[in-house]
């Protein structure tokens, strides 16, 4: 796997070598025993997740957000977590309706709520929108695709926004940084990457190019988006983007938590994770759906999710 | 001067209810919806007209119900051809409507002689139901799978489709070649009107051929034998081609009976071409002819199954042009251990016992929601059977005989209550041969044990009307419907909106296709044989092959963790490893294939949208 570091304009390309993370040298836990995240483990470990580790049919969960991964009932909708850092196990009411994960805040619109496992909810403004992709939140703003656009909300406030002249096509995710909202649309059946900055009022396209771009995610300065055949990491402080060239065809979402961005594409001998600080999980089968948590890494296998970290 | 006031009233009338069908304070929420069922309506009316002009010319001094069914089967062969020459367009069917027509109102169609009022009222009670199925948006599986896809897609790609990618357009297509016309003009409910319209013509035929055989007094329960069961109304109002094949199934027995071989070929062949499952019945028909003529007619019966099977070849000659087998998709598929069904997954068993008890389980005990005969009919019929086995047989021995036949083919056959419907109507015939002979009594308690079965027959399919109806002519509560009752609806609806003008879409696994806006290929439902054919036939080359044949997007269910698209518990009658073969692999091959050669684009429960790379 090579990786590139670019500038935005593309020209400056930095090699850097990566290092490779097989099975042997990982130590399997099966044990069904507390996982203690703060004092990192020298070595990482790896091991299936208790009770919730069954991939779901929705093939978003199980999911690592803010410290808890997320499992599902048998409908695919959330209604469980595993506390990664303590171990401890939760179930709560699964949504009925739209529903998202960000932050370890699950985010139910139906019930006009979003909590964190075992703590009290917080109110979210009800809305008549029809919401076609998963809810995303960071701090206290709510975004969400809706028929009608692309919708912000304030956590515990009283009203929503609807950003004009966005068309965001269903089932992608938005996202939301220091920055703006990012989201994807659909133009002439090819998918590009379109933005709102929180210092403007007006939408604008963000990323577009020959190939289709998606699957966006983002936090503090950091946005990343995808095509067919390269990962998009970009600074919006300092401007610089970086590509990380590889088969990614196959990711449904894009994992960045902390800088760290992880992705599934085509390895050796079937699909591994890698990461862009060099990092390659590679086992037996395809490793699929990574989601990240300082370091600490949710990721199916088959039809089970293991837990893997700390990542080095 | 009164005529010509008539004649003013009667323009004056027909302007007004234009008017009002399509005024903003019509009976439609929507006054577009209202325009579309009058374009229907019309359209129905022309290609009526056209049909009993096709069929004077070929069944001159026929019944007008004999004409009109002679029609449409005429034009079901003759639109083939035209088509396969000339492509499809709506221009092409106007012409060839137009000039049936032409024939028509040239040769003024004689009025057709209709029951009395009682029958009438029974009649007109049960078709009105009907005809809120036929005005209602499309979201039977059949019809938005096959019989309203076909037409949808032959009009979209402007000539016929036929072949491994499109299964289902390379049987015999009358009925769905009407109904192509019918659809570039008058939209589906255009087609579903016409059915409606030859499910009506049925009933009356069949009231008027057991009066007239069997006995007076004898309609009324050969109507209600069939007009009480489920499998029967159910399919009045949808564009389904079983009904049609019952109508043509009958006159031709009607003609057999009257030893009139050339209408009796004709009907035959047009039954068959519309379904195989005819072939029992058109079987029986045939031995009921030479019954009636008391002598073997060898050459008459070469001469008279020539010009029945006249309306087939064509189309297993267009099979066999194309390198494939002449009764594609039923049989060459190059797969041995692809079976086009299983029969032992419907009914209640296929023991000597349970082929005896048939009649009983399939009165009793039929489930339309489930492989236990998939249907429903009315469990007063089984009432009948003893008087028609003692008193009727001996003096309709020929009609015995051709019911018999209809029964035993039907019964080496999937258990499936649909498949029984092109022998229903002689079924009832022979079922009622012994009613006139019961005392009074005996005929009352029939007659009420016949309504005593309604309520369990109509219940299922009213209940099923009671959610297409609020979408009759409101597109808000026509959108919901759709996306409430049609499994993978917001898939195509990505595609729709989201898709490249020029996108070729694979169905895998899914059905849905008359909603597609796109060309499509595959597409299938319950065994999902095309799917699974496909994928085992091209294994690791199976998405190769579609990107070949120009597809960029594919539809597929059942691609995410724990979903499946075959039970288990639906195939008890196969070993584990058998199930896994023809069911599990392909649905493995396919998500390793999507894994590497595709890219989801949409997801949305258990139906995905995919881009081909």
């Amino acid at each position: 796997m090579e990786s590139r570091q670019a500038e935005a304009n593309g020209k400056q390309i930095v090699r850097s070598g990566g290092f490779l993370l097989t099975l042997p040298a990982l130590l399997l836990c099966v044990g069904a025993g507390e996982l203690r995240a703060e004092t990192p483990p020298a070595e990482p470990i790896l091991r299936p997740l208790p009770s919730i580790g069954k991939v779901c049919s929705s093939s978003y969960l199980p999911r690592l957000s803010g410290g808890w991964v997320f499992g599902c009932d048998s409908s695919g909708h959330p209604d469980r977590a595993f506390h990664a850092p303590s171990g401890e196990q939760l179930q709560f009411s699964a949504p009925r309706g739209p529903w998202g994960i960000s932050d370890g805040l699950l985010l139910d619109l139906q019930r006009k709520k979003a909590f964190t496992p075992g703590a009290d909810h917080v109110r979210l403004t009800p809305i008549a929108s029809s919401v076609h992709a998963p809810l995303v939140s960071s701090g206290e703003t709510v975004v969400f695709s809706s028929t009608q656009g692309i919708e912000t909300m304030q956590i515990n406030g009283q009203s929503r926004t609807l950003l004009q002249n966005s068309r965001p096509a269903p089932w992608y995710r938005p996202a939301l940084n220091d920055h703006g909202v990012f989201w994807v649309e659909i133009h002439q059946g090819k998918e590009e990457i379109h933005w709102k900055p929180h210092s403007e009022d007006v939408p604008r396209p963000f990323a577009q190019g020959d190939q289709a771009l998606r699957h966006v995610t983002a936090e503090g300065n950091l946005v990343a988006w995808m095509s067919d055949t390269a990962v998009f990491l970009r600074n919006l402080s300092t401007g610089t983007t970086q590509e990380y060239s590889a088969d990614v065809h196959s990711n449904e979402a894009l994992a960045l938590s902390e800088g760290l961005l992880c992705y599934e594409a085509r390895g050796e001998y079937d699909l591994d994770i890698f990461c862009n600080n060099g990092f390659h999980l590679q086992r037996p089968g395809h490793q699929r759906r990574p989601s990240l948590w300082r370091g600490w890494l949710v990721f199916h296998e088959g039809e089970q999710a293991l837990l893997y970290g700390p990542i080095k | 001067m009164k005529q010509h006031a008539t004649r003013a009233a009667a323009g004056l009338t027909l302007l007004g209810a234009v008017l009002l069908m399509s005024s903003n304070h019509g009976p439609f929420s929507d006054p577009q919806a209202g325009l579309s069922a009058l374009i229907a309506f019309g359209t129905v009316g022309f290609w009526s007209l056209a049909c009993v002009g096709l069929g004077s010319t070929l069944l001159s001094s026929s019944r007008p119900i004999h004409q009109l069914a002679a029609g449409a089967g005429g034009y079901g062969l003759l639109l083939g051809v035209l088509c396969t020459l000339f492509g499809v367009s709506e221009l092409l069917f106007l012409l060839a409507g137009g000039a049936g027509v032409w024939v028509g109102v040239r040769n003024r169609p004689r009025s057709i002689a209709l029951p009395p009022t009682p029958i009438l009222v029974i009649l007109a009670v049960v078709l009105s139901i009907g005809l809120l199925d036929a005005l209602a948006p499309p979201v039977d599986t059949d019809e938005i799978y096959q019989h309203l896809a076909l037409p949808h897609q032959f009009l979209l790609e402007g000539h016929l489709l036929g072949g491994e990618l499109h299964p289902d357009a390379s049987r015999p297509l009358p009925m769905h070649l009407l109904y192509t016309a019918l659809l570039g003009i008058g939209g589906a409910s255009a087609a579903k009107l016409f059915h409606l319209l030859l499910s009506g013509l049925l009933l009356i035929a069949l009231w008027e051929m057991a009066e007239r055989r069997v006995g007076a007094g004898t309609g009324l329960p050969s109507i209600l034998l069939l007009i009480g069961s489920y499998s029967f109304v159910r399919e009045m109002g949808l564009a389904y081609n079983n009904l049609p094949v019952a109508l043509w199934c009958l006159l031709a027995l009607d003609s057999a009976l009257d030893d009139r071989p050339k209408p009796m070929a004709l009907f035959s062949g047009m039954a068959l071409a519309a379904k195989y499952t005819a072939a029992p019945v058109l079987v029986g028909i045939y031995l009921a002819w030479l019954v009636r003529k008391r002598k073997l007619d060898a050459v008459g019966i070469v001469c008279w199954t020539g010009l029945a099977l006249l309306w087939v070849l064509p189309w297993w000659a267009r099979n066999a042009l194309e390198g494939l087998h002449p009764l594609f998709p039923y049989a060459g598929w190059g797969l041995d251990n692809t079976p086009f069904m299983h029969v032992e997954k419907y009914g209640m068993g296929r023991e000597p016992l349970d082929l005896l008890l048939l009649p009983w389980n399939i009165s009793l005990h039929a489930e339309p929601d489930s492989f236990v005969f998939l249907g429903r009919v009315n469990p007063a019929g089984l009432l009948f059977l003893p008087a028609a086995a003692i008193l009727g047989v001996r003096d309709h021995r020929a009609l015995a005989l051709t019911a018999g036949t209809a029964w035993v083919g039907w019964s080496l056959g999937p258990h499936w209550i649909r498949y029984l419907l092109p022998a229903a109507p002689i079924l009832a015939l022979l079922l009622v041969t012994g009613f006139p002979k019961l005392p009074r009594i005996a005929r009352g308690a029939l007659l009420f044990s016949l309504v005593l079965g309604l309520p369990q027959n109509w219940a299922p399919w009213l209940s099923d009307l009671s959610q297409r109806a609020s979408a009759i002519g409101n597109p808000s509560a026509a959108d919901e419907l759709l996306k409430s009752e049609i499994r993978g609806f917001e898939a195509i609806d990505w595609v729709n909106q989201n898709s490249p003008e020029d996108a070729r879409v694979a169905l895998l696994f899914s059905w849905p296709k008359f909603y597609v806006d796109r060309p499509t290929v595959l597409g299938s439902v319950e065994d999902h044989v095309p799917t699974r054919a496909h994928l085992g036939l091209h294994n690791d080359s199976a998405l190769k092959v579609l990107k070949d044949a120009e597809v960029t997007h594919l539809v597929v269910a059942g691609a995410c963790s724990g979903c499946k698209n075959f039970l288990r518990k639906s195939y008890p009658f196969l070993s584990e490893t058998d199930f896994d073969t023809l069911y599990r692999t392909p649905e493995r091959t396919l998500l390793a294939l999507l894994t590497q050669e595709a890219t989801k684009v949409f997801e949305s429960a258990k139906y995905s949208v995919w881009r081909l790379l």
